[in-house]
This record gives structure tokens, sequence and C-alpha cells, in this order.
């Protein structure tokens, strides 16, 4: 308390830097563990020109000792630089993609982590509020089959129901055809509404809909569980019956109880997040949605290493930064946590 | 007009097991301005009494029979809304464990202020100036007002929770093991409290299953053994002559530093209320039960001016009382 929040901050900021290191090196390691030539790959054949082969190497970074290229793209990744595609168009700054497309990425991450955390918590808070009866039982049902569910499956059976049988919304991409928006942030919600674009907001709202309904349930499952068990916890607790004891409203005590049972959920949030971007790559290409995701796995088809690293590399700084998010959160929730 | 009147009181607990009967056909009176003890071990209904009479008995309990009029007015049938305004203004309640009973996240002042503004009594830049107040006048210093209760020790979350159970001077203070959880320094400090809001004209009701905490204080001590009260009597006749053999044998289970070394525990253990003993509920265990005590409820008799007991055989017993 002494310290204050500023202290605390700054702390777990110089945190997350071995974390991020630690996360870059594993990259780092497995990619080179790969079996068989990345330049062969690559180029998809064993028959290329010594000198282009040579080219592709000093392109890839790979022709000096990998303490050197471990340092090089430590150095590069501080400035920006994620290296350069070695696939067509070969020579693209991986920067370039990542500022293109991530924040398709974060749109569909921010949509479907606000579905999976308020589903969790209406679903949790019914079943604990009902606990032992039919619809806990119900609640616990759901969160085991949302947990479990394929995401590629979910989505298309998504796809068939509401964009082919009832053609309500649209299955694909991130807006109608035609249609663009002054990019300002990335994100098209934000945009459009920043540039008063309707049209745009109301194509870019349709087109979230699915994508981020089937990544938000799927995710939703582990809240379930958490909510529920925490409210059942908090509801026996004394200081629940002290409220009610002193007469203050029914509303407001369950208030209280869900702000308490809240705490270790902004916990899974964070571990839930790194989870939510393996599940956006899913989502992603069952939705065709332009982001990081497709990103990745068009690159894995051209086995273009430095691109995997790349945005891998890229996902690892995000996942990092998130977590220090969800540690000041947690401190800003619960007066508890130590400076 | 007594204060609170219980009427045949009876509350059941309908398990997944069976019924059991917590508490059955207690009747007992708090008077204006009086310390009143509710004594028994754990389990005897004491605590399900007390929430009986603030209306909360927790699920699957339920009131099953009885009154309950606090200054004439009958509690167990009021509409909830006014139920809860009858909560926090009218009785205050203390509960057992201050580690648990302040809400963890929110800081103290606003939580004795929070009393005020939900029965409507002040806004809340006003509320919070009360709380103050009230913080410094259970000894609280009022720049702590902002604290959390994780920075207050046990015996200051205690008197925070009787700031806020008595901001708004209820009558009635039912304190429920309120000194269990703390050392017995501060359990003096606390029952000291206690007895300055009684000098202010607050009724008191103790739950404990500490009979030598009971005695110090309290004007009546009322005994509870499986759902039913026992004895009912001013402090001197319970203690110096009580009249119940359960009275008796708790008083001396009760260690003295000053009195006899020979500690006698009672042997057998309190029953399983999902199905109580016929007769007399302690004839199991007592050691002056005849064929009559199994075969007939004992009905509450006078053995003193205010004095009562129920057992057959009370007030012939009394070589036998201890103290």
């Amino acid at each position: 308390m002494a310290r204050g929040l500023g202290y605390y901050i700054a702390v777990r900021a110089l945190m997350i830097i071995p974390t991020i290191l630690v996360l870059y090196t594993i990259v780092f390691i497995l990619l080179r563990m790969l079996p068989g030539d990345p330049i062969l790959a690559v180029a998809g054949t064993k028959n290329i020109p010594p000198e282009q082969y040579e080219e592709l190497r000093r392109l890839a970074g790979l022709d000096k000792h990998p303490v050197v290229q471990y340092f090089d793209y430590l150095w590069g990744m501080l400035h920006g630089d994620f290296g350069v595609t070695l696939a067509t168009p070969r020579g693209t700054p991986v920067s370039r993609y990542i500022w293109q497309r991530f924040p398709a990425t974060l749109e569909l991450t921010i949509f479907s982590f606000a579905i999976s955390v308020l589903l969790g918590l209406a679903t949790g808070t019914v079943a604990a509020l009902r606990r032992g009866g039919m619809v806990d039982a119900g609640m616990r049902v759901y969160s085991i089959v949302a947990y479990t569910l394929f995401i590629p499956w979910f989505g298309m059976i998504l796809q068939y129901i509401f964009g082919l049988q009832l053609a309500w919304l649209p299955t694909s991409g991130r807006l109608d055809p035609g249609l663009t928006v002054d990019r300002v942030t990335g994100l098209y919600v934000l945009d459009s509404l920043i540039t008063r674009n309707w049209d745009v907001l109301k194509s870019a709202l349709a087109h979230l809909v699915l994508p981020s309904i089937t990544l938000g349930i799927v995710l939703s499952g582990a809240y379930t569980r958490l909510v529920r068990n925490n409210m059942v916890d908090v509801l026996g607790q004394d200081f629940i019956r002290a409220y009610q004891a002193r007469g203050v409203r029914g509303w407001k005590v369950a208030w209280y109880a869900l702000k308490n049972a809240f705490i270790p959920v902004v916990t899974l949030m964070g571990l839930q997040f790194a989870i939510l971007l393996g599940g956006a790559v899913l989502t992603e290409t069952t939705f065709s949605w332009p982001g990081m995701g497709t990103f990745i796995v068009d690159r894995i088809e051209y086995r273009d290493y430095t691109s995997i690293q790349g945005a891998v590399v890229f996902f690892a700084l995000f996942v990092g930064l998130i977590s220090l998010i969800v540690d000041i959160v947690y401190a800003l929730l619960d007066p508890r946590v130590k400076y | 007009m007594a204060l609170l009147e219980i009427k045949e009181l009876t509350v059941n607990y309908y398990t997944l097991t069976g019924v059991v009967n917590a508490v059955d056909k207690v009747s007992l009176n708090v008077e204006k301005g009086e310390w009143i003890s509710v004594v028994g071990e754990s389990g005897s209904g004491k605590s399900t009494m007390a929430y009986a009479i603030i209306g909360l008995v927790p699920p699957p309990g339920r009131i099953a029979g009885g009154q309950i009029l606090l200054e004439g007015r009958e509690l167990t049938s009021l509409p909830p809304k006014e139920m809860r305004m009858v909560r926090g203004r009218d009785i205050g309640m203390v509960f057992q464990d201050p580690m648990t009973s302040l809400d963890p996240l929110r800081r103290i002042g606003h939580q004795v202020a929070e009393v005020l503004v939900e029965h409507g009594v002040a806004e809340w830049d006003d509320a919070l100036e009360k709380a103050k107040e009230m913080l410094r006048r259970v000894g609280i210093p009022e720049d702590r007002a902002d604290y959390y209760p994780h920075q207050l020790s046990g015996g200051q979350r205690q008197r925070v929770a009787i700031a806020i159970a008595m901001v708004l001077r209820p009558k009635l203070l039912i304190a429920d093991e309120p000194t269990t959880a703390l050392d017995v320094i501060v359990q003096d400090t606390i029952m000291d409290l206690m007895e300055e809001f009684k000098k202010e004209g607050t009724s008191i009701m103790l739950i404990t299953h500490d009979l030598a905490l009971a005695s110090e204080r309290s004007d009546r001590i009322a005994v509870m053994y499986a759902g039913r009260l026992v004895e009912l009597g001013p402090v001197d006749d319970v203690v110096e002559g009580s009249a119940h053999p359960y009275t008796q044998m708790l008083l001396r289970s009760v260690p003295d530093l000053w009195g006899p070394k020979d500690i006698k525990s009672i042997p057998g253990f309190p029953p399983d209320l999902r199905n109580p003993p016929s007769g007399c509920r302690f004839h199991p265990r007592c050691p002056y039960a005849t064929s009559k005590c199994s075969r007939e409820d004992p009905p509450m008799v006078r053995v003193g001016p205010l004095h009562y007991a129920a057992c057959h055989y009370a007030g012939k017993l009394g070589e036998e009382g201890g103290g």
C-alpha cells in the first residue's frame, strides 16, 4: 500500500521481460530443431541453383552463427523488425503483415473474450444460485460440452444454420464486398464509429457475430465452472449473511458476492487469453477471417518459417502484455494484493 | 411489555436425510435494557434461534411454528421488504468471525455508512461522516475509515462489526459468539464495548457456548439443550442454584482457577435431532433420569421468583447444584 500502484505496475512490467525472453528462446530453438532444411522446404525443390540457395539463407539470416542469429533477431524485434518473408512475395517485412492482420485478430478476440466472460458469469451465477438442482446440473453439462466443442465443427454448424438456412448472417470475411473504411486503429467497429460510417459498422458487426459467438461459447465453459464454484463459496461466507443481517437490499448483496467471486476469474482471464489466441487461429480459418491466424496457416503451407517465427514471437509479446494488464486489473479489484 | 417475545418457536431443517428439529417450542422474553445470554453446546439450536429472530434461517431451514414479537409486532409473518428494514434498524447482529463477516473488498467506512444509506437515514456524504463518528465511538481512529478489513487486527475488525450493527442504534443487539475467534484480552474489551451500549439502553442477546463468559455480565441466562430451553433465570440463581441437571453438569465442566480441580465432562453426546429422544431430551445422559423422564416432556416449572427449569425433578436435586 505504501509504495502505491505505480510501483506495482513498474515491477510487473519489468517481470514480463524475462517471460518474453523465455518465450522467444523457446520459439527460436523449436524452429531450428524442425527436421529438414527450411530453405529447401520453402523453395519446394532440391534442385535450386547454389547462388539462389545462398541468397535465401542470407534473407532468412541463417548464414550467421546461431548465437548471432539469436541476438540479431532479438535486437530487430525491439525495433519492430520481425524479419522478412521467404515465400512469395519474398522479402516483405513480416511486421507489415502484422500491421495489416493483427487488428482483425484483436477485434475478434475482444468480442469473443467479452462473450465468453459474460456467458460464463451468467451461467455460473445462475448455477450457483440454483445449486444442487436441475439448473445446476444443466450448467455443468453446458460447461463441459462448450469446453470440448471443436471450433471448426461448431463454427460450420452455426454457418450452416444462420448463414445458409436462415441466411441471417454472413459466414466469412470482415466486411461486405465493396465496403471500405479509413484505417484509424484497424478495428473496423471502432474505425466506423470514429468516421461515422454506419454502413460499415452494421456490416462489421454482422460479420463478427458468428465467429465471436463460436469462439466465445467454446471459451465460456471454463468460466462457468469457476464462477459457479466461487459463487457457491462466497455465498456461504459470513459477510454475505452479515450484509443481509444489516438490511442491505438483495440485489446489492448479490453484486458484492459477484465482485468477490470475480477475483479468481480475472486470473483465469489471463490464462484463457493464450488459449483464446490459439482458438482464434481455428476460428479465423473457419470463417475466412483475414487475421493473424489465417496468416500463420497460409505461411505454414508455404513453409515460410521466418514469417511463422515473426508471427509466433509477436503473439508471445502480446500474451505478455495481456498478463501485465490482468495483473493490474487484479490489483485494482483486490485491495489485499501486496504491492 | 417485553422488547422481544419469543413464543413457542419451532425451527426445522428439511434435509434429504430427514427433518432436523433444531429449535423446539422455545419461549423466551428479552426485556428492555437487559443483557440475556443464551448458553448451549454447538447444535443446541441457539444460533438457529438467533437467525430465526432476524428472519434469516439458512435453507433448508424454516420456521415451522410459533411467534416472534418485537414490541408487539409479529416478525415471522412480516413481508420481506418490511423485515429487511427491521434488520439493522431494530435488531443489529454481530457474527462469530470478524475475519469473514466483513466484505474484504470494501473500505470499512463504506461498510458502516452503507447501513445508513440502505435504511434511508442519510445520503452517502453525510453517511460517511456519521460512519467516522461511529468508528471513533467504538475505538477505531477515524482516519482508518479508508482501511480495508485486512489492514485491521481481529479485535479491531470486531469493533467495526459492532459499529455496523449499532450505527442505527437498534433496540436489540444479537451477538453470536462474538469473541470466540479472539484472544482473551481482546475478548474482554469487546464485552466492555457491548456493555457500554447496554448502558445506553440497548438490549443484548449474547449467544455463547461459554458459561463463564455468560455469567460475567449477563442479567439473565437461558440454557439450551438439543433445541429446547432447559433453564432460565437471573445469573446468580442459575450459576449458584442451578435447577436443571444439564446446567449443573455444564457448570462442573467449566475449569475454574480457584475452584475444585476435578473437572467433569458430561458423558455421552448430544442427540441426533432428526430423531430426538422421547420425553426429556437430556434423559439419555442424565444421572437422575427415571422412566418418567423418557415418557413425558418436562414442563418449564418455576423454581424461584424469576427462575425456571424444564425438569421433572427441578428444585429437588438441590444438593448437586454446583458453582
